[in-house]
């Protein structure tokens, strides 16, 4: 055998290795979705049999009417609710961050570090700490829900959207991210548009934004997802099935004893299918956003 | 458009911060204080509307949460519907789904600091003693007892004594803090078929003759497990108790660990889990069942409902095995309602739908429902649930063999504590042969006792 052909095949077979590990790969991460779509067309019976089965022995596509009217109001209203709240939080938080992130990063004013420090402290602290004080400031919100100026009298802000939406919109770990993805912006660019008449939000909207999209694109996800998937806080502040995301409505599917996870995997795909399309729309400058900023998932 | 300055900007941020301060620290809307007893004259039907529920002739409305999931919630829907139309123009109540437990408790919390209490909530024991820890509760007896909107003594007759009874207790003084809705118990269950294997007709008369008679079985199947556990924790306390001894000594201070018959449970489940005939699965313990791979399986009465569905063998089910205990005892499971500080009005409102739900017609519904045992024995005349029992007749034979015999934990704030973790852990150590089981008892003796010493507040 010729030098170059053993070359060519030690090369074809490394090829064909690496195919393989990376199909194994995309194997394991893809059955769980497998499962989840072949369970939801079992019925009750063929879902809870153990040990289970992997092909379904009958079809039962009914699953999905029934996810769908299983929920008071259908479970069209939750992913309703889920879609606003998504992409109302998700939008006031990029902003919100972005303004705060460049802040840090490019203004000078006294105490910036302490401050910035202070911002990141508030990582340290769990979120079940936070849940009942962030309740009572809902509750307690002046001027609003028939509060008065002390948050006395009324409900505040309970029961609203923006009660579900508005803690973790300046999030710390976002603010932190973007004012490093800033940071990483050469600082001439800031002299050339400021020569150009640039003001700050010119130059954050014309120059730091494109430069930054794809941190920007993974605070965004990151945050889409944290609301997508929320259960517990949009529980505590609401009592309206009308307001409530569709984490709530899963809950509907399963009883003490009992789970029908025929219809739960049916609602678990109709759920899931958002996020799905949302990552495979923006994949390559989210990773390219995770990449960069180190994440690891 | 006028500009603004770096002054004025922060003019408005401190005077925006400074409100948002003010109304944080402000005074909490004080809940108002419980109600004294409803005066009134003539014992009244539960269905009756009451004659003044509401002091300003409006309707009092207020809310139902609960931890229910599935079609069960859906029924409270509908009982909320049913309730408000007998009681209209009186009372309107909205059923709210809250989570699982731990969800309905956090909300509850919150509610108890920020405001926005029910007018009557759905708790498990655990939460009844934590939440009157928190004086966030109101005592029912004066309910209970008041002429007009109270029970009669027939129908307090007719509820179980242990379920009537349930959460009137010393830490409470003495007062009734929740009012029953039906229960589950801590059940034996088994498989007929490998009993019937090895030539046995009927499980053990107590536990002292279980671990040689899971082995007999155990070794006529081909070494199939004798009882795998789900909840090492849960199932340790469950079975001291069927060994006459509670977790906890009277008064609430110091945890029953050093007794005897701890270390003997220990021991015997310590050879079992040696011999592989006794484990606590990663996996779930009544699937394992379901597919015929272990002999017993012990957990709520509740699981006859999938079981009668989804097993394949036969099975059965029965009081736990007891030992030492003068009469029968077991473990009451399931969810309890109470009603917590609101106003006057919402408080009576609360109570007069967490009595209509034990109405004898809708009680029936609720435990066909959810399959937990009626705590009434007039549900049991019903024929909705009579049909139920004829497509369950286990479920029906546990609500005489095992239903009248469950009484709860002595509660104490330590016990999720005490029970999730502490035991939980300490068994597992004494069945991976980390600790012997004179040390596993010492150890959790020990850890026990410092819990409880926490949550009473000591050191």
């Amino acid at each position: 055998m010729s030098p170059s052909l053993a070359q060519y095949n030690r090369r074809q077979f490394g090829s064909a290795l690496s195919y393989a590990l990376l199909i194994a790969g995309a194997l394991l991460v893809i059955f769980p979705f497998i499962w989840m779509l072949l369970g939801s067309f079992k019925n009750i019976e063929e879902s809870n049999r153990f040990p289970p089965t992997i092909w379904p022995e009958s079809w039962h596509p009914e699953n999905y009417a029934q996810a769908w009217n299983a929920p008071p109001s259908t479970l069209g209203r939750y992913l309703l609710n889920s879609t606003v709240i998504a992409v109302t939080g998700t939008t006031l938080q990029v902003l919100i961050c972005t303004l705060a992130g460049y802040a840090f990063a490019m203004l000078r004013f006294r105490g910036r570090e302490v401050l910035f420090l202070l911002v990141l402290a508030t990582t340290m602290i769990p979120n079940e700490v936070t849940l009942i004080p962030n309740f009572v400031t809902i509750r307690r919100f002046p001027l609003l829900g028939g509060n008065d100026l002390f948050g006395a009298g009324g409900s505040g802000l309970y029961d609203t959207y923006i009660a579900i939406v508005l803690p973790g919109l300046a999030g710390a770990f976002n603010v932190f991210l973007l004012r490093q993805a800033f940071m990483t912006v050469p600082h001439e660019y800031w002299e050339a548009a400021q020569i150009d008449g640039c003001g700050s939000f010119g130059y954050l909207w014309r120059v730091m934004t494109p430069l930054t999209l794809p941190t920007l694109l993974t605070v965004a996800v990151f945050g889409f997802i944290g609301r997508w998937n929320g259960l517990l806080w949009p529980l505590i502040v609401t009592r309206s099935e009308s307001l409530r995301p569709v984490q709530v409505a899963m809950t509907y599917y399963q009883t003490e004893f009992l789970t029908d996870y025929g219809t739960l995997m049916a609602a678990s795909i109709l759920v899931t299918l958002p996020i799905i399309v949302l990552f495979l729309l923006i994949q390559r400058q989210f990773i390219s956003g995770v990449v960069s900023a180190g994440l690891k998932g | 458009m006028e500009r603004i300055t770096r002054r004025r900007f922060l003019a408005g941020a401190f005077s925006a911060l400074g409100a948002s301060m003010l109304a944080a620290c402000g005074q909490q809307a004080a809940a108002p204080a419980p109600t004294s007893a409803p005066a009134a004259t003539a014992a009244s039907a539960p269905t009756s509307a009451p004659a003044t529920v509401s002091q300003t002739g409006s309707t009092v409305k207020i809310e139902y949460w609960h931890r229910i999931g599935g079609d069960s919630a859906k029924l409270l829907e509908t009982f909320a519907a049913e309730f408000n139309e007998q009681m209209k123009g009186q009372i309107e109540v909205t059923s709210i789904a809250q989570g699982n437990i731990q969800e309905l408790n956090q909300k509850v919390r919150a509610a108890a600091a920020g405001g926005g209490m029910p007018g009557a909530v759905m708790a498990d024991d655990y939460d009844v003693t934590q939440y009157y820890a928190s004086n966030i509760l109101v005592p029912l007896d004066e309910y209970i007892n008041s002429p007009e909107h109270g029970l009669t003594q027939e129908q307090i007759a007719d509820i179980l004594p242990n379920q009537f009874n349930r959460h009137k207790l010393a830490i409470y003084e003495g007062r009734t803090m929740a009012f029953t809705q039906g229960f589950s118990a801590f059940t034996t269950f088994w498989n007929v078929d490998l009993l019937k294997k090895a030539g046995v007709d009927a499980p053990p008369a107590s536990w002292d003759e279980f671990p040689d008679h899971v082995r007999a079985v155990s070794k006529a199947n081909g070494g199939v497990p004798g009882w795998l556990i789900g909840g090492a924790g849960d199932r340790y306390i469950s079975t001291l108790k069927t060994y006459g001894v509670e977790w906890l000594k009277e008064g609430g201070n110091e945890s029953n660990f050093d007794a005897p018959e701890a270390l003997e449970i220990m021991t015997w489940w310590r050879a079992l889990s040696d011999e592989a005939l006794l484990a606590v699965p990663q996996e779930s313990a009544r699937d394992a069942f379901i597919a015929g791979q272990s002999i017993y399986f012990m957990d709520s009465s509740g699981n006859t409902a999938r079981f009668s569905k989804d097993v394949k063998f036969a099975w059965d089910a029965r009081l736990p095995f007891q030992r030492n205990t003068p009469k029968p005892v077991t473990e009451t499971y399931g969810p309890v309602n109470a009603i917590p500080k609101t106003s006057a009005e919402q408080q009576l409102a609360g109570w007069m739908w967490i009595k209509w739900l034990l109405t004898p017609a809708v009680h029936a519904r609720w435990a066909a429902s959810t399959n937990y045992f009626p705590s009434t024995r007039s549900a049991l005349n019903d024929a909705g649930l009579k049909a139920y029992y004829e497509g369950n007749p286990t479920a029906r034979k546990l609500v005489d063999e095992v239903a009248p015999y469950a009484t709860i934990l002595p509660p104490s704030p330590a016990l999720t504590e005490v029970r999730g973790q502490i035991t939980a852990n300490v068994v597992n150590e004494v069945l991976l042969g980390q600790l012997s089981p004179e040390e596993g008892q010492k150890k959790l003796k020990a850890e026990a006792d410092a819990a409880i010493k926490r949550a009473l507040g000591g050191a």
